[in-house]
Order: structure tokens, then sequence, then C-alpha cells
């Protein structure tokens, strides 16, 4: 039997446990602010960056360059038979091409990297999924097969509290930040082949959690047995709020939550949630 | 005098002109609930002044004075009572076109045809209003038509318009549960009443000089008095029942506020000496600001005047949106929502007709949606929409907040229909509190209210009634939140501060989103928005 890592970037937001349980390796990005660089999650923790979200700073993130992930690659490849890299859209970073690059660089057929089209939690369900069937020692073209299959159905719904981040990161068009944070008005935001897209926009959060309802109850989906992640940079009462009415609506008893790494905080700023959910 | 030309004409509509203005309070005074909104009486006299002025423009030929007048009441018509006038102008004078003399037959059959008119442009005429008022005179003035003589004439008419007017109460409940006339019907009747004087040979005078509405381009506003005045006395709050008494008569706009040992106090005046030296009875001044308020308006008109003209540099949007405001905190929102036009507007500060015609002319977009947040401004708009070549499409909003919401749940790339369609959607789920003071003593429903009592409206139904504002308002509040209520909007205005507003806030007992938000309005504490 062939011997897999799995590889991700931090922006995955796989809660800690999970990744000592099936050893999963996550590349840290980059996080700048005030023109220091931190390793996401290695130099500088959640608590620390949030408290300096709240203050007022702007962070940035800086993608994974190819030689960080050569040197990654390089020595998993000397425990490891096999690697398989998930990392987050290729439309919101750069990541995924450095990955492509390090690979080709190295020239070894035996790294597989796959683009998730998604990011945060819903890149950590594929991520988390791989990693389940490479401890039950699945092949890798097993592994790949089943994780291209759920790609396309890894479906998320985020609150915003303002676009504000998302615009300045570039992530987004002027046009669409138009809606500022007056009114308390909160940008949903859900996934579009690997993008952003702005779906809609609710006042407070008692309509955000209907929308949010509403938005899985027309997906037809029997949420009872499926895994829901549940994301927040910041705001954990209000993913409880979410929790809680998924729980009463769907019966779901299965949450991934998480509060969200600085990489996906640089991009949501705060106050910010998130639902992940996987579509039949 | 069996016939009148040109000249007599134009006379008689001055004198029924400056009557109405030398009148106007009187008229104002004539609100059903004792709330600081009575402005018929402002807004009928403006719509008229404004007519006139055209009318001199225009040679003593009747067409040409039946033309200018007819286009510059549509154009002043502020508030319902000055669009439903303008209509009986419009139809008097379609009637009279192409006559050489007037008769008095002419003069019937073209009051007759006002009235018609007016009927028609009203969507569901009211009994015991100005309608019945004119409608009554018309067949009065019907009946007399083989009287020879003008005077004799226009006195039968007089007679008939001040009968039917103290007849209103007994067609209208409500004027008789407020024990008033009709406001509207009054000043038609004002109206006449000058024009009888001018049939006379007596000449109408001016009563005050800074009620007159009519005379240049600054003075067309309804800016009674011209001061602004505000002052903050170190003093015990209890007086300021007392000292509310002493200035009331000083001007308008009263608002005196105690809170601990401090008296706040605004009026618009034009003595603000004497209002000064009786605060200064009281206590210490700890503030003072004057105003002159017709500057102020004077640089309105002129940056209006140079900002006129569509934006032509851009291609039309699918939509434009106009609202009327009533307070800078909510022009501010507006604009920040992406509105196109934003027109100062509100509760006794009615635009015209030519106000929304001119914002209308400035969007450049397919359709255009005209948010007019008032029920006496939604006639208005109806008729500035009738007047511009666009796709205009105005929705009956009685307050502001219903536009914020609706403004926010529209998806531009929505069809119009479904914009229309989201729109009324939204307004149908929002419940609108304000919350507002009296202005005199009154019985409404049965409760005694005093000038001064804190009053509470639901959808524009008294509910609640009390000393303190944020009482009122968390009374009313509570009584109309249930589990499907998903967030609060609190509106404060200009005489609340933030951190009044931040205490009613703490005292909700709400599990979802309490938003504060600086309106800025006048004479309402709070417009509170229920969704």
């Amino acid at each position: 039997m062939s011997k897999i890592a799995i590889v991700t970037d931090s922006v995955s937001d796989i809660p800690d446990d999970i990744v000592k349980l099936y050893d999963i390796y996550v590349v840290p990005l980059t996080i700048d602010i005030d023109g220091v660089s931190y390793k996401d999650g290695i130099d500088i923790k959640k608590d620390d960056f949030y408290n300096l979200l709240n203050s007022g700073k702007m962070p940035t993130t800086s993608q994974i360059s190819p030689i960080e992930f050569m040197e990654v690659f390089s020595d998993l490849l000397k425990s490891y038979d096999e690697i398989i890299c998930i990392l987050l859209s290729s439309k919101l970073s750069g990541t995924y091409q450095s990955a492509l690059l390090a690979k080709e660089n190295l020239k070894n057929s035996k790294i597989t990297v796959l683009d998730s089209k998604n990011f945060s939690l819903g890149s950590g369900f594929l991520v988390i999924e791989a990693a389940k069937m490479a401890r039950n020692g699945s092949t890798r073209d097993e592994i790949v097969g089943k994780i291209n299959d759920m790609i396309p159905k890894i479906s998320y719904i985020m609150i915003f509290d303002s676009l504000d981040y998302l615009y300045r990161g570039g992530r987004l068009k002027k046009s669409q930040a138009i809606l500022g944070s007056i009114l308390n008005i909160k940008p949903i935001l859900v996934n579009n082949d690997g993008e952003l897209e702005i779906k809609d926009k609710v006042r407070g959060r008692k309509n955000a959690i209907k929308w949010i309802i509403n938005y899985m109850k027309e997906t037809n989906v029997d949420f009872k047995r499926k895994e829901i992640g549940l994301l927040h940079t910041d705001r954990e009462e209000f993913m409880l709020e979410i929790e809680n009415a998924i729980r009463n609506e769907f019966g779901v008893t299965n949450f991934i939550k998480n509060r969200a790494g600085c990489s996906a905080g640089v991009h949501a700023g705060p106050y910010a949630v998130g639902v992940f959910f996987e579509l039949d | 005098m069996d016939h009148i030309d040109g000249k007599t004409l134009k006379l008689l509509f001055k004198g029924g002109a400056q009557y109405l203005s030398n009148k106007s309070d009187e008229v104002n005074k004539l609100n059903v609930f004792p709330v600081p909104d009575g402005d018929t009486g402002s807004n009928m006299a403006y719509t008229l002044n404004y007519a006139v002025k055209e009318m001199e423009k225009a040679s003593d030929n009747i067409n040409d004075i039946l033309n200018s007048l007819s286009r510059g009441a549509l154009l002043g018509a502020k508030g319902n009572s000055g669009v439903i006038l303008s209509q009986i102008i419009r139809g008097f004078a379609k009637s009279l076109l192409n006559h050489d003399i007037i008769t008095i037959k002419d003069f019937a059959e073209a009051l007759n045809m006002g009235s018609s008119v007016a009927y028609k442009a009203v969507m569901k005429p009211t009994e015991g209003t100005i309608l019945t008022v004119v409608k009554d005179c018309a067949n009065k003035a019907l009946k007399l038509s083989k009287i020879k003589d003008f005077e004799v004439f226009i006195d039968g008419i007089v007679k008939a318009a001040a009968e039917s007017v103290e007849r209103t109460p007994d067609l209208l409940p409500v004027l008789k549960q407020a024990g008033v006339v009709d406001s509207g019907g009054k000043g038609f009747l004002f109206i006449l009443l000058g024009m009888l004087e001018t049939i006379k040979g007596h000449e109408v005078v001016q009563e005050y000089t800074t009620n007159d509405v009519s005379t240049n381009e600054a003075d067309l506003t309804n800016i009674n008095f011209k001061y602004c005045t505000e002052m903050l006395i170190k003093a015990n709050s209890q007086m300021s029942y007392k000292l509310k008494r002493e200035i009331e008569s000083f001007g308008d706009s009263l608002i005196v506020v105690g809170d601990d040992d401090l008296i706040k106090v605004h009026i618009h005046t034009n003595n603000p000496g004497l209002v000064l030296q009786n605060g200064l009875k009281y206590g210490d001044l700890l503030k003072v600001k004057i105003d002159n308020m017709k500057i102020q308006h004077e640089n309105i008109i002129l940056e209006s005047k140079n900002n006129l003209k569509q934006d032509n540099s851009l291609p039309a949007k699918k939509y434009g949106f106009l609202a009327v405001s009533p307070g800078d905190g909510i022009s501010k929102i507006f604009k920040e929502l992406g509105c196109d036009v934003v027109i100062d507007g509100g509760q006794t500060m009615n635009p015209s007709a030519l106000d929304i015609l001119n914002g209308l002319e400035k969007i450049n977009a397919e359709n255009i949606i005209v948010f007019p947040n008032n029920k006496n401004i939604i006639m208005t708009c109806e008729q500035a929409m009738t007047m511009a070549d666009k796709n205009i499409y105005v929705i009956a909003t009685e307050s502001f907040n219903q536009a914020i919401s609706a403004i926010i749940n529209i998806d531009a790339n929505m069809s119009i229909d479904d914009v229309i369609r989201s729109i009324n959607d939204t307004i149908e789920k929002i419940t609108t509190i304000e919350i507002t003071y009296s202005i005199r003593d009154s019985v409404i429903d049965g409760i005694n209210i005093k000038s001064g009592d804190i009053l509470g409206f639901v959808d524009g139904k008294f509910t609640a009634i009390g000393t303190d504002y944020n009482e009122v308002a968390l009374k009313i509040i509570s009584d109309n939140i249930s589990d499907d209520t998903s967030i609060i909007t609190i509106y404060f205005g200009k005489d609340v501060s933030e951190d009044k507003a931040k205490d009613l806030q703490n005292f909700i007992s709400f599990d979802g989103d309490i938003d504060i938000q600086y309106g800025g309005q006048p004479l309402y504490y709070y417009v509170i928005s229920i969704e």
C-alpha cells in the first residue's frame, strides 16, 4: 500500500484536532501587518490577529511561493510515496499556481495538485475526506476521483459585516462594494465556480439566518445526515445562533465549527460568518 | 357689472391670493391632530401665489392669463390641498379658454368645471373637504348665473362656501371629533373672500410683511419666521412648560425640552431678542444660535438652479431614484443607498410640484422611482410625474423608513414589474411608529390631550400618550414586536441626543438587531421602523 500525504494551505480552516488526527500537512500563507510578515497560525495566533483586526488594522496576505511548496513536497516525499495537495480556489489566490509550478520543477509524477474551487471549510471538507480515504488505504486515483466529484457540490454562504476587506484585498470590483456598512446591511456571498459572488443583501442577524435557512431549503438536500461547516471571524455568538437554526430546521447533529484563521479573516473582515455544506 | 375682462380677472386672483396669504396661519391651525404639522394654509397660499406670479407675467389677453395661471398653479402646487387647488384652477381655466370677456354664466360654468376636474384628480374623493366646498360653490354659482351683477354673484358664492365649510364636520367625523372645520375648504373660502373684496373695489393689502410669498424669488418659500433661534438655558427643567407658554406666540416650530437642570429651546421667530430675554429670566444662557433661514434658503435656491441639468455624460441607468427627505441624516442615508436626487421636505415643509419636477429632470435613467415619504407629498409627486416626459413610478410611501427598506431590497437586475412588486412587498411588512408632541389641548378618541404631551402613532394611527418620549416609544415598540420581527431601526430626530436614543435601545427587549440611526428630522423625536 502506498503512503499518501495530504497537503493543504492555511486557508482551509480545518480544526486543529482534525489536522492532528489525520496527519494533514498545512502550509501557511503569509500575513503582512504594518510591514511585518507572519506565517499564518505559526508566527501569529488567532487571538493576536483578531486583536489587530479589531483595532482597525488592514492586514494583507501573500500567496505561498513555489519555492515553499518545493521544500514542503521534497521533504514529504522522503517519508511518503504520494502527495495530494488540495488548495484554495485558483480564482482567489495564486497559491494553486505556485503548487503547480513546484510540481513541474520537481518533475515528480507522485504529486497531485487540486484546485478546490472553494475556500476555508469548503476546501477543508475536501481535505478531510481525502485524509480519511488515505488513512483507509484508498489509492491516489480513488481519492482524486472522489474529490473531483465532490468539488462542484461544495457550497457555502458567507454573511459579511462589510465588503471593505474583500474589496481592499482586490477580491471584488469597486462597483460591487457599493453597499458599505450603513444600516446594518449584510452582504451575502456564495460560491460561483471558485469565485465569490454577491448574491443578496439583508439587514440584521435574524434576516440573515432566515436567508440561510431558505437557501438551504431550496437545495432540496436532506441535511440530516450531513456534516455542516460553520465559520466565524470573531463572532461566535452569531455562528451559534445559526447552528441552532440549522439544527432545528434540518435536524442536523454533525457540525464542524471553527474560528477562521488569519488568511480567511483578512478577506472577510471581522464579524463575518459562513456556512459550508455538500450538495447531493 | 355683468362681465369681467382680463384685467379684472387678474385682479380677482391677486386679491384671492393675498387674502389667503393673510389668513394662512389661521388655516394652518385647523389640523385634525394637535401635532405640529398644520400647513394647509401655507401650502395653498404658496400654490396660488406661484400661479399669480406666473399670471402677472402674462398680457391682459384672457387666454394668456388662463394658461399662465393654470401652469403656474400646477407647478407651484404644494401638499394635497395645493394639488387639489391647482386642479380646480386648471379646470376653471380650461373652461374659459377662447373667451373675449367672462360673463357670470361663464364664470359659474368654469367653477363647475374646476370642481369636476378636481374630483377626477383625486383617487378617492372624500366629502367634507375642499372638494365638497368647491362643488357646493359651483352648484350655487350655476343657480345664480342669471344674476346681472358680479358683486352680488360672488357674494352669493361666498355665502354658499361659508355654509359648506361649516357643514364639513358633519360630513367628516374626524373633523367633528377634533372640533375643527376642514382646512382646505376654509382656505378656498378665503380665496373667494379676497375676490369679493376685490370686486367691491377694495384692495386686499398684505397684513404681515414676512408672510408674503408672492413678490420675488427668494420669498417663494413658506418661511413666515426668519430666524431659527436656539438656546440652552441652565435652569430648572420644570420651568420649561412656563417658558414655552410665554414664547409660543413669538413664532412657530417651537420645541422646549427640559432635561435635568437644562432647558433647550428651538423656535422660528422674527424676534430672537425677545426669545432670549424670556429665556434669561430663568437662568444663564449656556449656548445661543441664531440662523437667518431666508439667507439659507436663498443659497439653496441658487445651488439648485446651478445644478439643474440632467447628467448625460453616462448612459442612462436602468433605475433612478428620487426621495423626499425630512432630515439631514435621512438625506445622507438616501445618498449612500444610491438615490440620485434627494429633496428636502416633510411635515410643514412640503416641496412643490416644480421642486419635484426639477429633481426628475436631473435623473438620467430608463425608469425613475419616486418616494414622496409623506402623505401630503404623494399627490404633488404624482402631479410632477404627469408633467415630466419620462417613465416615472410614484410609490405612495408615507414615511421615509419605508423607502429606505424598499431601496435596500431592490435588485437592479430585476424587471420594473418585479421592482415595484418588491417595493410593495417590503412596505407592506413594515410597521412605522412616530413619536411627536401635541401643540394644543385637544381630545382624540375620547382621550384628553394637553399641549406638550408626547403622542405616539402607529402607521398613522394615534396609539399612545405620555410625558416622556422614550417611555412612549418603548411602550409602543414593545406592543408591536412579535416573533416575526426581524429588525428594529430607530431614526432619532434633530432634537434627540444619540445617548437618549441609546437609552431607548437598551430598554427594548428584543433578540434581533436594533439599529440606531441619526435621522435629523424635525418635530418627530423618533421614527421607528419595525420589520
